[in-house]
Formats: C-alpha cells, sequence, structure tokens
C-alpha cells in the first residue's frame, strides 16, 4: 500500500478501538512525548557540533591522563563525578559536555582494566552501557555509550579469545541488534544503540577482511560471523513466519540456504549486509538500507581484492557479476512498471 | 477518566510510520505480534523497490569498475585470449539487441557496439597494428561500419564511419597506394581538409536533387564541414606555435574560409553556418597575424601588439559575419 496512512486508519486496519480507556490513555501519553520531542528536537547542525565537541573534550581528556600512573583511578572519580553532575545541568550543550567527560573517565578506567583483567573490563563496559540507559536519553550519549560498550567488548575478546574472537563478538552483537528490531523489548533498547549493534559486526568484520587481505591477521577466524549472519537469515524467516504463505516459506528458506553457502564460499560480510537491508526493509528504516548498501559495496570491493585467482580471472569474474546485476536491475525495472501499472488501474 | 480529546485527535491525525508503530507496540496499543504488519501497512513499497533497484545498479557499477582496474593491472591478457575475444563478441551482440529497444542508454549502446567492433577488428594480433599493414583493419572495421551508419540515425556513426574511411584511405595511400616520401604530413592535412570540404558541396549539392537516400546523410554536412575547417587549422596552429613551419597553410586557410563562406550564401545561407565562418576567419587570421607579429618583433612586444590587434581582427570576424549574412539574405530574397 503505497498511499500513507494516519495512526487512526492504522489502528482501524489493525482492528484496535480506541475508544478503551488504556487505549486512549496510551495514546495520550504518546503525544505528550512526540510534542516533548518536538519541542527538543536539535538541528542536524547543532548535532554535528555537539558531536565534535563531545568527541573532542573525550579525546583531549584521554589524552592528558592516559600517561598518568593513577590514570584508571583518575577515570573512575571523573566518570563518577560527571554521571552525578548530568542530571543537574539544565543546558543541552552543558549536559552533553557531563557526558563527554564521562565518557572520558570511563574510557581510562576500562583501559586502565583492560591490561589486568580484559574480561571484567568487558563486564564493566556493559555495566557502563545499561547505566547510561538509565540515566540520559539523548542521541549523541546513547550512541557514545553503546560505541565504548561494542569497542571494549571487541577489544577484551580480542585479548582474550585471540583468533576465535569473531566468533563471539559478532554473534552477540547482532544477536542483540536483531533481537531488539525485532521483538518489542525494542522499548528496552534505544533505536540508536540498536542501529550500532547493528552495524558494529559489519564494521569490525570490514576491518579483519582488510587486515587479511593485507595478510596481518591471518589467523582470525570468521566461521562463527559466516554462520551469525546465515543465522540472521533464519531468524528474519521465524519473525514473519506469520505474514508468509507456505510458498514464500519455501523462497524464504531458500534464500537462507543460499546465504549460507555464500556466507562459506564468497563472503560473509556481503551476506551479513544483505541481511541487514532485509531488517531495515522490514523495519522501514532507509539510515540502516544506506548502510548496508555501502558495507556491500565495501565487503565486494575486499572479496575483489582477496579473490585467490589471477588477476584476469578477478577481471572475468566482476565482468560477470556486473553482467548478472545488470540483467536484474533490468527486471526490477519492468516489475516496478508493472507494479505502479497495476496501481494506476 | 478524563482525557484530552484534542491530544488524542492529534495523535490520531499524524502520519503513520515505522517509529509510531514501534511505540505503539512499545505503549501496548498494538500486540506483538502485529508490529510487522503495522510496518507494512506504513512502508512505501514502490520506494522500497525503487531503492533496491538503486543498490542493485550501484553495485553493478561497482564490480564494473572493478573489472576496468583489474583489466589494465592484468595487462589486457583476458582480452587477448580466446575466452576473451568470444565474450566480447556475446558484449556486441548483448549490446547491439539492446540497442534497439527504446531507451535513453540505447545510444550508449549503440556507440559501445560501434566501438566493439573495431576493438574485435584490432584485437586478434595486436602485433600486425604495428605492422606496416595497419590500414587493413582500418579498412575492415569501415567496411563493418558502412551498415551501421546507413541503418543509424546518429550522426556520430556516421561521422566515425567517415572518419575511419578517411583514415584507411590515407594510410593506404601512404603505405601502398603511393611510393614511400612523396606524401607528406603537409600533403595530408591538404587533401584532407579538400575531401572533406568537396563533401560538404556534394552533400549540398546532391541533396535537392536525389530523392531519398541522402536525407539520412544529410546531417554530415557540420561533421564534413568541422573536418574541413579544423583540418585546415592544423597548419596554421603548427607553424604559429613552431612544430611544424608551413606558412602556405594560411592560404590554404584563407581559400577554405572564402569557400566556406560561398557555401553559407549560395548552398545553406543559415546564421548557424556563418557564426562559423566568421569563427574560422577569426582564428587563422589571429594566428597568421601572431606569426607575422612574432617574425618581425621581440616576444613581449609581439604579444602588446597582438593584443591590441586582435580586436580589430574580432571586428572583422564580425563584419565578416554580417556581410555574409545580409549576402545571403539579398540571395533568398531574388
Amino acid at each position: 500500500m503505497n498511499a500513507p496512512l494516519s495512526v487512526r486508519q492504522l489502528l482501524a486496519c489493525l482492528d484496535v478501538s480506541v475508544f478503551r480507556d488504556e487505549t486512549a490513555a496510551a495514546l495520550e501519553r504518546l503525544e505528550d512525548e512526540r510534542a516533548c520531542r518536538e519541542a527538543n528536537r536539535r538541528s542536524f547542525f547543532e548535532n554535528g557540533l555537539l558531536l565534535a565537541g563531545m568527541a573532542g573534550c573525550a579525546a583531549a581528556t584521554v589524552a592528558a591522563c592516559r600517561l598518568s600512573a593513577y590514570a584508571g583511578w583518575i577515570g573512575l572519580a571523573a566518570s563518577i563525578l560527571f554521571y552525578r553532575l548530568y542530571a543537574f545541568v539544565p543546558v543541552v550543550w552543558g549536559r552533553c559536555l557531563c557526558w563527554a567527560y564521562f565518557t572520558a573517565g570511563q574510557i581510562l578506567f576500562l583501559q586502565a582494566v583492560s591490561v589486568e583483567a580484559p574480561a571484567v573490563a568487558a563486564l564493566a563496559a556493559g555495566g557502563f552501557f545499561l547505566l547510561s540507559l538509565k540515566k540520559t536519553d539523548d542521541v549523541l550519549c546513547l550512541g557514545s555509550a553503546a560505541c565504548v560498550f561494542c569497542f571494549f567488548l571487541t577489544v577484551s575478546s580480542f585479548a582474550l579469545l585471540r583468533g576465535d574472537a569473531l566468533n563471539f563478538v559478532v554473534p552477540f552483537l547482532a544477536a542483540t541488534g536483531f533481537g531488539a528490531c525485532a521483538f518489542p523489548c525494542a522499548a528496552l533498547l534505544p533505536r540508536v544503540t540498536v542501529f550500532i549493534f547493528l552495524i558494529w559486526p559489519l564494521l569490525l568484520l570490514a576491518g579483519v577482511t582488510a587486515g587479511q587481505v593485507a595478510g596481518v591477521w591471518n589467523d582470525v577466524s570468521a566461521s562463527g560471523a559466516a554462520f551469525t549472519f546465515f543465522a540472521e537469515f533464519l531468524f528474519l524467516n521465524w519473525v514473519l513466519r506469520a505474514e508468509t504463505d507456505r510458498r514464500e516459506k519455501a523462497l524464504c528458506l531458500s534464500a537462507a540456504l543460499l546465504a549460507l553457502v555464500a556466507a562459506y564460499t564468497v563472503s560473509p560480510g556481503i551476506v551479513g549486509a544483505s541481511a541487514l537491508f532485509c531488517l531495515a526493509f522490514l523495519i522501514d528504516s532507509k539510515a540502516l538500507a544506506v548502510f548496508s548498501v555501502a558495507a556491500i559495496l565495501v565487503f565486494s570491493g575486499l572479496y575483489v581484492l582477496a579473490m585467490p585467482a589471477d588477476l584476469g580471472t578477478a577481471a572475468k569474474v566482476c565482468f560477470g557479476i556486473f553482467a548478472v546485476l545488470f540483467l536484474l536491475q533490468l527486471r526490477l525495472k519492468v516489475l516496478i512498471r508493472r507494479y505502479r501499472e497495476r496501481s494506476a488501474g | 477518566m478524563l482525557f484530552s480529546g484534542r491530544k488524542i485527535g492529534n495523535y490520531l491525525e499524524r502520519r503513520a510510520d515505522a517509529a509510531t508503530a514501534a511505540d505503539l507496540v512499545g505503549e501496548g496499543i498494538l500486540s506483538r505480534n502485529d508490529r510487522f504488519r503495522a510496518v507494512s501497512l506504513c512502508r512505501n513499497d514502490l520506494l522500497w523497490a525503487k531503492r533496491l533497484r538503486k543498490a542493485v545498479r550501484l553495485v553493478a557499477a561497482a564490480f564494473l569498475v572493478f573489472g576496468m582496474l583489474l583489466l589494465p593491472a592484468s595487462r589486457y591478457r583476458m582480452l587477448f585470449s580466446p575466452e576473451g575475444f568470444y565474450g566480447l563478441g556475446a558484449l556486441f551482440i548483448v549490446l547491439a539487441v539492446f540497442s534497439r529497444f527504446p531507451s535513453i542508454w540505447n545510444a550508449v549502446a549503440e556507440y559501445a557496439c560501434v566501438f566493439l567492433i573495431g576493438v574485435l577488428v584490432f584485437l586478434p594480433d595486436p602485433d600486425f597494428n604495428a605492422a606496416a599493414g595497419i590500414w587493413r583493419p582500418f579498412a575492415l572495421w569501415t567496411f563493418l561500419l558502412l551498415p551501421w551508419s546507413a541503418l543509424s540515425r546518429r550522426t556520430g556513426i556516421k561521422a566515425l564511419f567517415c572518419l575511419s574511411a578517411a583514415v584507411s584511405l590515407f594510410l593506404y595511400a601512404f603505405q601502398v597506394g603511393l611510393p614511400t616520401g612523396t606524401f607528406g604530413w603537409q600533403e595530408f592535412v591538404y587533401v584532407f581538409s579538400a575531401f572533406n570540404g568537396a563533401a560538404v558541396f556534394a552533400l549540398e549539392f546532391l541533396n535537392g536533387r536525389v530523392k531519398g537516400g541522402i536525407g539520412a546523410y544529410f546531417s554530415l554536412r557540420f561533421v564534413f564541414e568541422g573536418f574541413f575547417l579544423l583540418s585546415a587549422l592544423i597548419l596554421p596552429v603548427q607553424t604559429c606555435f613552431g612544430l611544424f613551419y608551413a606558412p602556405e597553410g594560411f592560404l590554404w586557410a584563407a581559400f577554405c574560409s572564402a569557400a566556406a563562406g560561398a557555401f553559407g550564401v549560395f548552398f545553406c545561407p543559415r546564421a548557424a553556418i556563418h557564426k562559423v565562418n566568421a569563427a574560422f576567419f577569426l582564428c587563422w587570421s589571429a594566428l597568421g597575424l601572431f606569426t607575422l607579429l612574432s617574425g618581425a618583433f621581440e616576444k613581449q612586444a609581439a604579444l602588446l601588439l597582438f593584443s591590441v590587434l586582435f580586436f580589430g581582427l574580432t571586428l572583422a570576424a564580425g563584419g565578416v559575419e554580417r556581410l555574409l549574412i545580409r549576402l545571403s539574405e539579398q540571395r533568398r530574397k531574388q
């Protein structure tokens, strides 16, 4: 359906009565929240400035305190101080700067801990992340907290598991992100953190693959990541089980099996990015779709560079894939035209 | 329980989207199982189909670029192999079929086909091209271009045929037809220019006399005129910049200018033709003036004088254009 629906029409389509007391109360609450969000909305320019300011403050603090022998303790103290201060600062800029210093303290503390006990550092990062969920609802603050957690989880995993780190980090983050998107417990995790959980595994895999192409990280195994991305397709099939008929189920299962083969033989990154594109379609998120297409492009480039054939054969493969994709987009063009004609008719 | 009807009404009249659906599920208004159904009701499927197509096109373009980057990196080995030759042949067939469908890309496909014919002619024996018989692949390409240029309505393809015919003719003359050393660069330029000038007049002459057939070729007039005048400018440019000394080139350019003016007045009285003629006059006369000045004065003085006299030349070119337009108008009235 292409005509935009109003909330009233949507609820009517799903046979939900707005005259029940609970529903009316919830709708009133939602309208209040929406009005509040609208009033607090910042421009893209302001967000960019705030992000730059926060990143600069955090980086400067980390760089200044890192050389100290007591960096860890200073960090812990700073993080507690600014975490407490956050609630008392009424101005957005001040609150965000408080959060930047909190993040810097957190990084210093976690870095000091990770040298002695990586597992504890990862757990502490998780704790800080859960605390931040309780403390703030600002997009930038939540995003920075999620990034710090993902970073320390990755660093600790590499320190503990070495070559098998990917087999832990990617399934953990991808499962959390996909689960949060597919289940209503999404309300527990804000949208921005879920997106970071979804994006991080692909960024990590791209870094590792680039390292493998350069011959640096040859001992890192990506088999767990490949299986995770296949499992993402299976998970999407399971989530859509009520929406699909038998024929569509068979088609989706075939796509999942194809993803399994492609993840192990071609590139797990391309499969993961494709799964992310499917999820973006399901939750109607343009930002996630744009990221997944960019990821497909990056992994395609890495796949071409890592191809174990001579350059001539690689060129042939590239032209072959180009031909197939070109025909596919022509087919899509025809389908779009038919769909448009059907809608007009 | 009292509720604000205005608030609820405002919320209900808002446009529903994926975030709204998530909020409704989060508040318990919609059940968990209804979430994707709600999102699918809000989603614009046509927009997503377009996004998917755009993504596929983007990835296809990326692979095309990768392939084109790998081709020189592999020293074009792929193209010189039999598989490469067959692959290009298959691509030619696909593009030839594709060029017949109405689309904005069929022009690209048609030009790609014409160039692929050249590639397929030149590829099998690259050493052959360095030998004395280079006119042969050019002649073969010209021969194969003939049906394309006859059937196509694109002026560029017809022009390519003419260019390839001219090159193969002159290469034949250089390598086979004439004894070595009797046919130099200067003569080549004169003959090429004269050939194209003759083609301009011939096309115009035939246009009024031959019924059918010539119409499709008639759009070539500007192409031939372009070759005619541009090739006449080659020697003045070379002389002016000291690359090749041929002062007779200025005389030839003056002759071409007069011929093109006469063509504009007597055969094709169009303002565009007169403007081209005036620009050509300005070019060759400016080059000639600068050559004369740089021969007579030192560099700085020559440039200074030229900057003043060029203004006069521009005025003269404008005068020539007005004269040609007036003459052609008088002729039309008669």
